[in-house]
């Protein structure tokens, strides 16, 4: 009987050290397990898979009622572009054709690839063709009507390839705010996320110059965009509103 | 009169080393669990056979998809669906589950073999792991609970039958630290799993 107490008291000491110790060792796991998952969701999210030089991304711009190929699945005319936002022709060419290619988009005669190629970088320009090439997907990773209005607005407001005020970043995202883009964009562009992408496109898609044009695929010597639409009823048919 | 139930409650369980209750109710539930997933995919085997154009109930998007993971070459090791082992496996552990809930004493050799049959499962369910991560590309949910059952049956298992041996030193901290390390290894599976799939999950987000 003397016994008893005494052997009482010790187990509940244990008990109470158990405790100590089992708060311990989860706390200290928590912590492991905490550090280790912060640590693996930043190496993840901070390398969040920016495209390298390599890499040819275009933005697709199609309406829902673009004509098909008979698998149902691809437009049966792509036509890829292939632009430089610096170079001079290729400022020339969105004047004389991006109104009948938007027609064309808005129609669902044709869908869009727009690849855009940062070739005229210089130390001059501040590197502005890849910045406003990346700044464009940017855009475009947010809604693909903003890209449609800021792919505009970089060729109505097309700096001089000699000489002159190249926008800054802070000046691109202001473009992009206007054309309707905001969320992630401010800090993709800040951040150059597509820049490289972009400066390694030209070698990437096997192209010399910009502008280039493919349709479907195969490379289209652009004239007037009347023969461009000609072209389009040719492989398309007739599509109802079309230029 | 009050001196000899004293003595049993101290001397019995480290002599016959009791399964405690939550060890046993372990061993069941991981028995029950891995049975079913393990039958689950047997019969998900026997649909895919009879009709190749099966959808197994488990393809849920292009990772979670069991019906790439069941007609790979790994998913038949051995010459026969993995399934079929585990169907044999998990018996032998739900069983064991059952006598242990029922306080049925059994001999510590029982206990070791089955730590180690388990421990060859646990290397196994490793190298389907990386399998599956690294050279399949896709995750099958059942697969999974299996993986999941394991590595905590595994230690609970272990630590049955190496009841005596948890004093001080090495083996007495690993003892205490066992599922620290269960959480451990847990998350490192999940980690791996999220970074191997990053793509595909940051476009679900």
């Amino acid at each position: 009987m003397a016994n008893k107490p005494k052997k009482q008291a010790s187990y509940d000491l244990k008990a109470a050290d158990r405790k100590r110790n089992l708060l311990v060792q989860i706390g200290l796991t928590s912590v492991v397990v905490l550090f280790a998952v912060a640590l693996v969701l930043y190496i993840v999210l901070s390398g969040e898979t920016k495209p390298e030089a390599g890499e040819a991304r275009s933005v697709r711009i199609e309406s829902s009622t673009v004509v098909k190929k008979d698998d149902g699945i691809e437009p049966k005319f792509v036509l890829s572009v292939y632009e430089d936002p610096l170079c001079p022709h290729c400022g020339a060419f969105e004047k004389a054709f991006g109104p009948t290619i938007n027609k064309l988009i808005d129609g669902g005669a044709i869908a869009v690839d727009y690849y855009m190629v940062g070739i005229l970088d210089s130390a001059g320009n501040q590197n502005y063709s890849s910045r406003a090439s990346g700044a464009a997907y940017c855009v475009a990773d947010e809604s693909t009507d903003a890209f449609r209005r800021f792919h505009g607005a970089l060729y109505a407001q097309q700096p001089s390839e000699t000489g002159g005020a190249y926008p800054t970043n802070a000046q691109l995202i202001e473009t992009a705010r206007q054309a309707g883009a905001a969320g992630k964009v401010p800090e993709c562009i800040d951040k150059g996320r597509y820049v490289e992408m972009a400066s390694g496109m030209a070698a990437a898609t096997e192209i010399n110059a910009t502008p280039t044009v493919r349709i479907n695929g195969e490379d289209y010597q652009y004239s007037t965009p009347e023969a461009l639409v000609a072209k389009v009823k040719e492989i398309v048919g007739d599509v109802p509103g079309m230029p | 009169m009050t001196v000899a139930p004293d003595v049993e409650s101290a001397e019995v369980p480290a002599e016959r080393r009791g399964v405690r209750r939550s060890s046993a109710i372990g061993v069941l539930a991981a028995g029950v669990l891995g049975l079913a997933a393990a039958a689950t995919l047997t019969v998900e085997k026997i649909e895919i056979l009879i009709d190749p154009s099966y959808i197994p109930s488990c393809s849920l998007n292009p990772v979670l998809s069991c019906g790439s993971v069941m007609t790979t070459p790994q998913a038949s090791v051995f010459g026969f669906p993995n399934s079929l082992l585990g169907i044999i496996a998990f018996t032998v552990v739900l069983v064991t589950g059952v006598l242990a809930v029922a306080r049925v004493n059994l001999p510590r050799w029982y206990w070791t073999g089955l730590a180690v049959g388990t421990a060859l499962g646990a290397v196994f369910v490793h190298w389907l792991i990386f399998q599956s991560l690294y050279r399949i590309g896709a995750l099958c949910p059942y697969c999974m609970v299996v993986w999941a059952v394991t590595i905590p049956l595994l230690v609970i298992v272990a630590s049955i039958a190496l009841r005596a041996d948890t004093g001080a030193g090495a083996g007495g901290a690993l003892y205490q630290w066992r599922w620290s390390l269960v959480a451990l290894w847990f998350t490192a599976v999940l980690l791996m799993i999220l970074v191997r799939f990053w793509n595909y999950w940051s476009t679900l987000v």
